[in-house]
């Protein structure tokens, strides 16, 4: 089922086509070759529907995946773990019940890793009472503690009866083990829903009362949450704020979760639209605490850029954003950013026009100061990208790809950034 | 028109001043109003397929939504009053949606009595043709079989604008 398709070698120098889609280098290049990139593997899914993937990556490299599926009458969620250097991939493990099913495939299910080999993914199901709310559902907690083998019973998030959306979720893993959740939840009634947290300090067997973050949030772009070293908790949504003008903005926990910042604006991108964007930013910080956010706008001129921002002061204020992409006839989407602690950023995105589907890649191995020219990792039409990078330097984009028409694929593309010492003898221009 | 001359165009980023009935706040952007409609091909929610040449003559609503988009689910009654204004050989409303969960959107079809057809852009198509990128995104395509407009976002369709403007491709002046 699960194929790997080989270079010709265990691992090649990367040289994937630059002319594919964008080639122009953001500030000093990084020296391409210094980026190792292994084979792919071609996920089949056997004719199943799948949404694009999640990716994790264990100290180890070890790589954990998940996706939703349907099939048929069967909705699930499902988890592959893949050892590092495994060439084969084993099947991949449901993680839900026969009931509840998984709702929706508009978005994979959130994945985390924690300590000693604990998985934890969010998904949602129908709501059991939707009744004449064909659209309502409950956000669910699905955790591993032995290493991805089995999943325990899904534990429901949202504390709530009411019988709505429980949605756009993600979720961390604090350096002290506790897990962090967040979402969008319409539980008031209101146009637009609000955002939510809660914490478990027991490996998602138990989890604190839901906490109300900020209201008046887009009403379809995720959630996400990141932890930095020393235990603070950043949350990133995209707040409606007056005249429909909607803006990426971060919070932040410094006290395990019990509280968040007021929200600070990231970009000041001044984009107005009253509809769906359905696009989340993604965050990470790095050894020295730097917060970076990535996320998708379009501001007053309706032109749609992929920016980068960064904090020196735990989100409290931001760089000028800076535009990652420099599409020419196409557009840009979906971006998706690793960080780890040395300061190595992985963005990866899509490339749209009327024709073509691209996913793309950039990385800076300098803390953001400079990027290497976006470069195109797809063969067919492509979509929904992810993106882990461990300590190590090991890294994973995964994506969906219409590897034989019609049906979608996850692709996996592994790849090894430099260590400090490789960087050291090729010091960024 | 291929789908090329479309994305050339597009890109030119024609942003359509105020006095449409469709602005504040107005983006209505990335479309040659003088191109063609791609043809498609698509099925509807009860597997029929449709053609556009079949649509031709007509004036054309296409819809882009999904389920998990409330501006989008707000404005479908709107778009039912307006095609209850038109006989169907002067307007056809599609509602264009890649999000394929056929039985729940059959309930609500159901609950909000819409009468005018779903088609499931499976392999995203006709989105990626028309460059939609954020939803709701209405196409409305003129009797001639070419885009007129673009509209991101939700809209009361039965204003008296609206359908003043749905006339007006009817029956230009």
């Amino acid at each position: 089922m699960i194929r790997p398709v080989l270079f010709g070698a265990t691992s090649v120098v990367l040289s994937i086509g630059l002319g594919g889609v964008v080639s122009l280098a953001l500030g000093a290049e990084p020296s391409v070759s210094m980026m190792q990139a292994g084979p792919k593997h071609i996920i089949d899914h056997k004719g199943m529907q799948t949404t694009g993937p999640m990716a994790q990556l264990d100290t180890d490299g070890t790589l954990h995946l998940a996706w939703g599926g349907e099939k048929q009458e069967e909705r699930g969620v499902f988890h592959l773990k893949v050892p590092p250097q495994q060439e084969e991939y084993p099947e991949p493990t449901k993680v839900n019940p026969s009931k509840p099913p998984a709702a929706s495939l508009h978005e994979p299910p959130a994945l985390a890793l924690g300590h000693n080999n604990d998985v934890y993914l969010t998904w949602t199901t129908p709501h059991p009472n939707a009744g004449g709310k064909p659209f309502a559902n409950l956000l669910l907690l699905s955790r591993s503690i032995d290493g991805g083998k089995t999943f325990l019973p899904p534990v429901q998030v949202n504390d709530d009866k009411a019988v709505t959306g429980h949605s756009f979720d993600n979720l961390t893993v604090s350096p002290n083990g506790s897990v962090h959740i967040s979402w969008l939840d319409a539980r008031e009634g209101k146009k637009d829903p609000a955002t939510y947290t809660v914490v478990s300090q027991d490996q998602g067997h138990t989890l604190s009362p839901n906490l109300k973050i900020d209201e008046s949030s887009c009403v379809c772009c995720r959630t996400h949450m990141t932890t930095a070293s020393d235990g603070t908790v950043y949350l990133a949504w995209r707040k409606v704020l007056s005249g429909a003008v909607r803006e990426t903005v971060v919070s932040r926990s410094t006290d395990n979760g019990k509280s968040f910042s007021p929200p600070v604006i990231v970009g000041h991108d001044q984009w107005v639209f009253e509809g769906c964007p359905h696009r989340p930013a993604t965050m990470g910080v790095d050894q020295h605490g730097r917060l970076y956010v990535t996320w998708y706008t379009e501001g007053p001129d309706d032109t749609p850029g992929v920016y980068l921002a960064y904090s020196d002061d735990q989100g409290k204020t931001f760089t000028p954003r800076r535009l990652l992409n420099m599409s020419k006839g196409t557009f840009p989407d979906h971006p998706q950013l690793a960080v780890n602690q040395a300061g190595h950023l992985l963005v990866s995105w899509e490339e749209q026009s009327p024709v073509r589907r691209e996913v793309v890649f950039t990385y800076s191995l300098d803390r953001g100061q400079t990027f290497s020219a976006p470069s195109k990792l797809n063969e067919k039409k492509a979509k929904s990208p992810a993106v882990a990078l461990n300590d190590a330097g090991q890294a994973v984009i995964a994506w969906s790809e219409q590897v034989v028409f019609p049906a979608w694929s996850t692709v996996v593309q592994p790849l090894s950034f430099p260590t400090s010492r490789t960087a050291q003898l090729h010091p960024i221009p | 028109m291929t789908p090329l001359s479309l994305l050339a165009s597009g890109f030119l980023g024609i942003t359509l001043a105020m006095g449409n009935p469709f602005s504040v706040p107005s983006t209505l952007s990335r479309v040659d109003i003088s191109q063609r409609l791609p043809a498609f091909q698509l099925r509807t929610l009860q597997g029929t397929p449709v053609h556009s040449n079949e649509l031709a003559g007509r004036v054309l609503i296409l819809n882009f939504w999904a389920t998990w988009c409330g501006p989008c689910k707000e404005e479908m009654p709107s778009l039912e009053r307006l095609r209850q204004k038109f006989p169907p050989n002067q307007l056809a409303i599609l509602a264009v949606t890649t999000d394929i969960r056929p039985q729940e959107i059959k309930v609500f079809w159901q609950q909000l009595e819409l009468h005018f057809d779903v088609l499931l852009d499976e392999q995203e198509e006709l989105s990626q043709a028309l460059m939609v990128r954020n939803l709701p995104t209405t196409v409305i395509v003129d009797t001639h079989g070419h885009l007129s407009q673009r509209i991101m976002g939700p809209r009361e369709w039965d204003s008296p604008e609206s359908v003043a403007y749905i006339h007006n491709l009817l029956s230009p002046k």
